[in-house]
């Protein structure tokens, strides 16, 4: 069954990729409704596998679609940040209502990154296609290096204090494991080089669509100290911010394209679903491994796009 | 467990928007491919443009990007881009919403950061940046 599953998901993206290869697939040889429906399957599968996996959708979906369906990369990155926007509006207010989500903890990191993402949309749009596809593909496969190698910290030290911006910003609080039942005292620490990592997190985003949770969260928890639960839930809710501030730098190129950008929100999210549904079923370890493959795959077929070495 | 109120009416705002823009977005769409509101780029001519640039993609079908595409809103395809804009623009309200619990509270810097972050969108969303290479 897992076999099968993991194989099902593998095979969708492979078949993109064969027949984006077909000859005239991107001008008449297949009818216009195919695309969009193998984007909306291929976005229900990764909204399936980001859950139990802890990625956010934009960094599966960017690298996977645009190495393997015959979109423009504008028209991919754009609809990456919504895919990313759409997973974080729907999730942010049931994490600020429980607390997972911080509001004052997220708003000046939120502020930087979303105006150095509008520098990195704007960037990104003006570089040529190339250059943007091989630093997209070193960008995931270094992705993969901090997902492999950079491990959160899952305890917390309450005996630290605020240093004197997180002191001014109060950025600290009382968090309620619900898990634990106990009362988790966390302030901000390191808050001037957090903040600095932020903007370029922002840039990265708004540079390659990508979204930043992948980002936010190491900044967050092993940067600023914050408790992990907590970093997860404003690191998803920042991302309204940035992603957002980027999406209209790509609107107002004419880079969403909607027959791209709604099947894949509608699908991610959909599959998003589906996945915290089957949290309990789906082996988590194996799933962050299926993600870790695709990522080098993806990431590796970015690169070489890039470079000419597999069109 | 006690949220701050600030943080209960955010999320609140943010809810509201978010969920009536998706709804709105799906709706739309669902107008647009059925052919209930007529695309400005016809269907089955979007396979032989989807693999151009955003550039080259505008100047073929002959639409304005950005907001000057609002004079084709009752075209199936930009009325899915303004409901990707409602999107784009939901955090606004909800910023708007909690300045004021913030300045009751007598705090001067948060009020400051959430005025500045509305900016930045309206900055982003105002299309003056567009023209910048």
């Amino acid at each position: 069954m897992k076999r099968r599953f993991f194989a099902l998901i593998f095979a969708a993206v492979i078949c993109s990729d064969a027949f984006a290869g077909v000859e005239g697939a991107g001008a008449g040889g297949m009818p216009w409704w195919a695309w969009p429906v193998a984007l909306f399957v291929v976005c229900l599968l990764l909204g399936v596998v980001a859950v139990p996996a802890g990625v956010g959708g934009g960094v599966l979906f960017v690298p996977i679609v645009a190495g393997f369906f015959p979109f423009h990369l504008d028209f991919v990155r754009g609809a990456g940040l919504l895919v990313a926007l759409a997973g974080a509006l729907s999730a942010g207010p049931q994490l600020l209502k429980t607390g997972l989500a911080n509001l004052r903890l997220a708003l000046a990191p939120a502020l930087i990154a979303s105006t150095s993402s509008i520098g990195g949309a704007m960037l990104g749009m003006a570089m040529p296609v190339a250059t943007v596809q091989v630093a997209l593909g070193v960008a995931i496969l270094a992705i993969v290096g901090i997902m492999v190698g950079v491990k959160p910290q899952e305890g917390y030290d309450a005996s630290r204090r605020p240093d004197r911006l997180a002191g001014a910003l109060r950025l600290y609080g009382v968090f309620h494991d619900r898990s634990t039942g106990r009362d988790i005292e966390w302030c901000a620490r390191r808050t001037p080089l957090g903040l600095a990592l932020f903007v370029l997190v922002g840039m990265l985003a708004g540079m390659f669509g990508l979204g930043a949770g992948w980002a936010n969260l190491p900044t967050l928890n092993l940067v600023m100290g914050i408790p992990l639960k907590v970093s997860a839930g404003t690191s998803s809710f920042i991302l309204t911010f940035v992603d957002s501030s980027a999406a209209w730098v790509y609107l107002n190129r004419g880079a969403i394209l909607p027959m791209v950008a709604v099947p894949s929100v509608i699908g991610m999210m959909l599959g998003a679903r589906l996945g915290a549904r089957l949290l309990h079923v789906l082996p988590a370890r194996d799933v962050r491994r299926l993600v870790l493959v695709l990522l080098l795959f993806a990431g590796g077929r970015m690169l070489t796009k890039g470079l000419g070495w597999w069109p | 467990m006690k949220i701050n109120l600030e943080q209960e009416r955010y999320a609140r705002f943010l809810a509201a928007g978010a969920n009536s823009g998706l709804v709105l977005l799906i709706i739309a769409f669902i107008a647009y491919v059925t052919g209930a509101l007529e695309p400005h780029v016809p269907l089955d001519r979007l396979p032989e443009l989807w693999g151009q640039s955003a550039a080259e993609f505008s100047g073929k079908v002959e639409l304005p990007s950005g907001w000057g595409s609002f004079a084709y809103i009752h075209r199936g395809d930009v009325i899915n881009v303004a409901g990707i804009g409602m999107l784009a623009m939901c955090s606004v309200p909800s910023l708007i919403a909690v300045i004021p619990v913030f300045a009751s509270r007598g705090e001067r810097i948060m009020p400051v950061v959430c005025t500045l972050q509305i900016g930045i969108i309206a900055l982003a969303a105002s299309g003056l940046l567009a023209g910048l290479h």
